[in-house]
């Protein structure tokens, strides 16, 4: 299979951090402005690298964060994509569809995705990876012999 | 401890191709309960977002905009948006 022929995010195992940039504001926003970013490695908001966070568009990406960070194609969850950019938008249609009025506005926001390698992940959590491995062990050990059949 | 109000969300349109949802579609909740028997499809992309909003008119505390009901949509950009409508709903009314 030629490399441009695979599939794009194959691997569930591989990470990915997400940026998520303002992209386009729909007139006003009280927490973006244009270009602002918020930053994730899974499963956490990295805020040395987070302009804003706003609660409620947290909740209109809670859905996306995992699969968008562990490689699914955008595509696949409804999303649109430019290249290797994806789109997501805030849940207020207040700003871009004026027949739905709202006290607020709409913000469009543009998904980065940028590959991670452990040692990545490292940069920004401490974690001892031999020790957890033997602490999944044994609750793997635990879990199957408890509900052996 | 039973909630002040039952939340009503309806579609109440669709303004792109959509599998999930039509126009018209209503879930009906009882806080935190969802009364399947008189709600249609419940897209999980977009439940999230609206039980935000749901803890807040079970209580009787509208959001919003004053003199409009409170409109929502869903985040995708590929399908849809939905446009949502959330009210909350007496009781008796639903008897």
């Amino acid at each position: 299979m030629k490399d441009s022929a695979k599939p794009k995010y194959e691997s569930e195992k591989f990470r990915y951090k997400l940026e998520i940039v303002a992209k386009k504001i729909y007139p006003m926003c009280p927490i973006y402005k244009k270009g602002d970013k918020m930053t994730i490695v899974e499963p956490a908001i990295i805020p040395e690298e987070t302009d804003a966070i706003c609660l409620s568009f947290l909740a209109d990406l809670i859905p996306y964060y995992r699969g968008l960070s562990r490689g699914i194609d955008p595509k696949r969850m409804g999303l649109k994509t430019e290249g290797d950019l994806a789109y997501i938008g805030c849940h207020d249609p207040g700003g871009q569809y004026p027949d739905y009025p709202t006290d607020g506005g709409t913000v469009l926001f543009e998904i980065r995705r940028i590959p991670l390698t452990l040692e990545d992940i490292k940069k920004y959590r401490e974690f001892d990876l031999k020790e957890m491995e033997k602490t999944w062990a044994e609750r793997r050990k635990r879990y199957q012999e408890k509900h052996k059949k | 401890m039973d909630k002040k109000f039952l939340v009503e969300i309806e579609v109440v349109d669709v303004l792109g191709p959509c599998p999930h949802h039509k126009k018209g579609d209503k879930i009906l909740v009882d806080e935190p309960s969802v009364i399947t028997s008189k709600s249609g499809n419940i897209c999980s992309r977009a439940f999230p977002m609206l039980s935000t909003f749901i803890m807040c008119f079970s209580e009787g505390i509208e959001t919003g905009l004053q003199g409009v009901p409170l409109l929502v949509k869903c985040p995708a950009t590929a399908e849809g948006p939905v446009i949502f409508k959330v009210s909350k709903k007496a009781r008796e009314e639903e008897k």
